[in-house]
C-alpha cells in the first residue's frame, strides 16, 4: 500500500507521478480502495463503493500509460462521483430512501468524459436525501446516514455534496464530483478545508444528473487545491446537446491553464462587507488575513457591498417552484414520505401550491438581480467573502426549525447560484475549534478563470490547503 | 427548461422598455426607480412579514427547511397581512382536499408555517415593479432536433 503521503498529493502531482512511471496507477487505486473501505463506513461518506470497476479501469491505465498510450493528467487518477450522477451497472440513488434500488443503462456525460480520460471510478460519494430537493433540516436526511467531518467526527461536513466534502478532505480520493443548485459544493468543501468549485451554469453538463431546479442546477469538482478544480474542469466542461441549458461550443470549453495575466493587470478584489448577518469570530479575521496575502502579490482589495435586493428569496423560490416540478412523481405518489426528513415528507405539497404567475414574476425579477450582480464586476474581477459564516455544525446541533433568524437575503452562494455565477471556497484558517474556515472567490458569469486564479494565487503564497485532518 | 441570459456575461442586461422608444437616460431612470421600489418594498416586506424569528436561518443548505419555530406559530401568522393569511388556508385546505388523508394533524400545522414561510419569500418578489416588457430569464430555446435523446 501506498503511504498517506502519498494519498494527500494532489491530482496534478498524483498524474504527474503515474505518467512518469513512479506511481503505479493500480496500486494507487488499491491504496485508495483500501482507505475508503476502512474510513468510509466510519465516516458515512460513501454510498457505493465501485472496487470492481476502479480496478479494471486501474489496470487499463496501467496497460495503455506503460504501452505509450498517456490520455492526460487524470489518467489513472482515482476519484469518487456524487450518488446523483448516473454509473451504469452501479446503484444511484440520489440518497434518498424511496429510491434505494434506482439505477440508469447509461453514464451521464461527466463519467463519460472521465471514462475516455482515463480517470477510476473508485465509489459513488454519500449525499443529502434529493440533494435537499425537498428541504431538509439536518444532516441525518441521508440514505447512509449523517456525513462526518473529518475534522471532527461530532460535526457536520455541510451538505449536500456531504461525502464528496469528507472523501477528499481525509484522503479517500484525490477529488469528486459535487453538484451544486445553492450552496452544496461551496458550503462542504468550506466546512472540510478542501478546494471546491462551482462552475459557470451552463459550462458542464447535467444529462444523468438527478435534477433539482433546471435553471440553476451546477456540476463541479471539489479537490485539494484550486489547480486541481482548473485541471478537472478542463475535462468535465463542453457542450453537450443533451442537456438542454448547456452552452453552446466554444463558450462552454474551458481551456486551462488561462494565458497569463499581462504585467500592470492586477487581480481587482471586492471584498464584500454585507454579505452575512453574522460571522463566527475569528473567521472575518481569517478572510482578511486572505486577502491581505493577495495584496501583498499584487492584487486591488476594496470594499463594496452586495445590492439590497431579494437575492435569497428569488433563490429559494426558484428551488422550491422548480423542484415541485423535479419530483412531481414521489410528491403526487406519496413516496416523499419515505424521506427521512421531516420537511422533506411534506415540503412538496406547499411547493405545488405555487402559481405560474409567481414562477414567473421570480424569473421577471432574476434578470434585474444578474443585472445588479454584474455590475459589481465592471470594478472587479472577484467577489470575495468568507465561504460561509462559520466553521462546520455540531451534528448534535438541533434541526434548523429550531435555530431561528433573520434570513440572509446576500449570501454569496445564494446571489451567485441564482445568477449562474462561478465560484470558489479554498481554505484560509482553523476556528478555535480547530475546524477548518474557508474564503470564495466569486466571479463573472463564464469567467470561470478569474475565480482560479485569485484561489491559486492565495494557494501559492499559504499553506491552508496542505492542512490535514486527524483522521487516519 | 430554461436558463440565465447569457448577454450578462459580458456586461448588464440591457433594459427593455414596454414600448422600446425611451431615451437611454429615461431608461435607466425608469430602472433606477423600479429598483428603488423594491428596495423599499422589500424594507417594508422585512418591517411587517419577515422579523427574525418568522425566518429560518440560512446557512448551508440548497433548499434550507422553510419552518418557523412552533411556539412562534401564532405571532408568525400575526405578521402577515390579512391577504397572505387567507392565502396560507386557501393553499391549506387545497392540500388537505387533495393529500389530507396521508397527512397527520402534526404535518398540517407544519405546512401552515411553511406556507407562511412561503408568503414572506413571495412578498419581496411580488412588490418588485415591472414594466410588461421586462422578461423573465427563461427563455424558449429553439432546437433543431439535436437535443432529442
Amino acid at each position: 500500500m501506498l503511504s498517506e503521503d502519498i494519498l494527500y498529493f494532489s491530482v496534478r502531482e498524483l498524474g504527474e507521478r503515474i505518467r512518469g512511471g513512479t506511481v503505479s496507477p493500480v496500486e494507487l487505486a488499491e491504496s485508495f480502495l483500501a482507505r475508503s473501505e476502512e474510513l468510509g463506513p466510519k465516516l458515512n461518506a460513501f454510498a457505493t463503493i465501485t472496487r470492481d470497476l476502479a480496478l479494471q479501469q486501474a489496470r487499463a491505465a496501467e496497460k495503455e500509460i506503460s504501452s505509450g498510450h498517456y490520455r492526460g493528467p487524470l489518467h489513472g487518477v482515482p476519484y469518487a462521483a456524487k450518488d446523483l450522477v448516473a454509473v451504469e451497472g452501479y446503484p444511484t440513488t440520489w440518497g434518498a430512501r424511496p429510491l434505494v434500488k434506482q439505477s440508469f443503462n447509461y453514464n451521464a456525460t461527466v463519467i463519460e468524459k472521465l471514462n475516455r480520460a482515463g480517470a477510476v471510478l473508485i465509489g459513488k460519494a454519500a449525499m443529502i436525501e434529493l440533494a435537499g430537493g425537498l428541504g431538509y433540516s439536518s444532516g441525518d436526511a441521508s440514505l447512509t446516514g449523517p456525513c462526518k467531518n473529518p475534522w471532527n467526527t461530532k460535526y457536520w461536513t455541510c451538505g449536500s455534496s456531504s461525502g464528496s466534502g469528507a472523501i477528499v478532505a481525509s484522503a479517500m480520493a484525490p477529488w469528486a464530483i459535487g453538484s451544486d443548485t445553492r450552496g452544496s459544493i461551496i458550503c462542504p468543501s468550506s466546512w472540510c478545508g478542501i478546494s471546491g468549485m462551482r462552475p459557470s451554469f451552463g459550462r458542464v453538463s447535467r444529462r444523468g444528473a438527478m435534477a433539482i431546479a433546471w435553471t440553476m442546477d451546477k456540476l463541479g469538482p471539489m479537490a485539494r487545491t484550486a489547480d486541481d478544480c482548473g485541471l478537472v474542469l478542463s475535462v468535465l466542461a463542453g457542450h453537450d446537446p443533451l442537456d438542454f441549458d448547456s452552452l453552446p461550443a466554444g463558450i462552454s470549453d474551458f481551456t486551462y491553464p488561462a494565458p497569463a495575466r499581462e504585467p500592470g493587470n492586477p487581480i481587482r478584489v471586492g471584498r464584500l462587507t454585507n454579505v452575512w448577518n453574522e460571522q463566527q469570530p475569528g473567521l472575518e479575521a481569517a478572510v482578511d488575513a486572505a486577502l491581505k496575502v493577495l495584496e501583498k502579490n499584487g492584487a486591488t482589495i476594496a470594499d463594496v457591498e452586495m445590492p439590497d435586493l431579494p437575492y435569497e428569496e428569488a433563490a429559494e423560490l426558484t428551488i422550491l417552484m422548480e423542484s415541485a416540478s423535479a419530483f412531481q412523481e414521489l410528491i403526487v405518489s406519496g413516496r416523499c414520505a419515505e424521506l427521512i426528513d421531516p420537511v422533506g415528507k411534506i415540503n412538496g405539497y406547499a411547493s405545488q401550491e405555487f402559481s405560474v404567475g409567481d414562477y414567473l414574476q421570480v424569473q421577471r425579477v432574476r434578470t434585474f438581480l444578474q443585472a445588479q450582480v454584474d455590475k459589481l464586476f465592471e470594478r472587479f474581477d472577484v467577489l470575495a467573502a468568507a465561504g460561509e459564516s462559520s466553521a462546520a455544525s455540531p451534528l448534535s446541533a438541533p434541526p434548523e426549525e429550531d435555530s431561528a433568524g433573520p434570513i440572509e437575503r446576500r449570501a454569496p452562494d445564494g446571489v451567485s447560484s441564482l445568477c449562474g455565477l462561478p465560484a470558489i471556497s479554498v481554505p484560509c484558517g482553523l476556528s478555535k475549534e480547530q475546524l477548518p474556515f474557508g474564503v470564495q472567490f466569486v466571479g463573472r458569469a463564464l469567467d470561470d478563470h478569474a475565480v482560479i486564479a485569485a484561489a491559486r494565487m492565495f494557494q501559492s503564497h499559504t499553506e491552508w490547503h496542505k492542512m490535514r485532518p486527524p483522521i487516519s | 427548461m430554461s436558463k440565465p441570459s447569457s448577454n450578462n456575461s459580458h456586461g448588464p442586461i440591457p433594459v427593455k422598455d414596454a414600448n422600446h422608444a425611451d431615451t437611454k437616460s429615461a431608461r435607466i431612470s425608469r430602472r433606477e426607480f423600479g429598483l428603488d421600489a423594491a428596495a423599499a418594498a422589500t424594507a417594508a416586506a422585512a418591517f411587517s412579514l419577515s422579523p427574525p424569528s418568522l425566518l429560518t436561518r440560512r446557512r448551508d443548505l440548497d433548499n434550507i427547511s422553510p419552518t418557523i419555530p412552533a411556539g412562534e406559530q401564532e405571532s408568525a401568522k400575526a405578521k402577515l397581512t390579512p391577504e397572505q393569511s387567507r392565502d396560507v388556508e386557501a393553499k391549506l385546505a387545497n392540500i388537505i382536499g387533495k393529500y389530507g388523508e396521508r397527512l397527520s394533524e402534526e404535518q398540517r400545522e407544519h405546512l401552515r408555517r411553511i406556507l407562511a414561510y412561503n408568503e414572506t419569500l413571495l412578498a419581496p418578489i411580488r412588490a418588485f415593479a415591472l414594466q410588461n416588457g421586462d422578461p423573465p430569464v427563461t427563455v424558449s430555446k429553439l432546437s433543431s432536433g439535436e437535443n432529442i435523446d
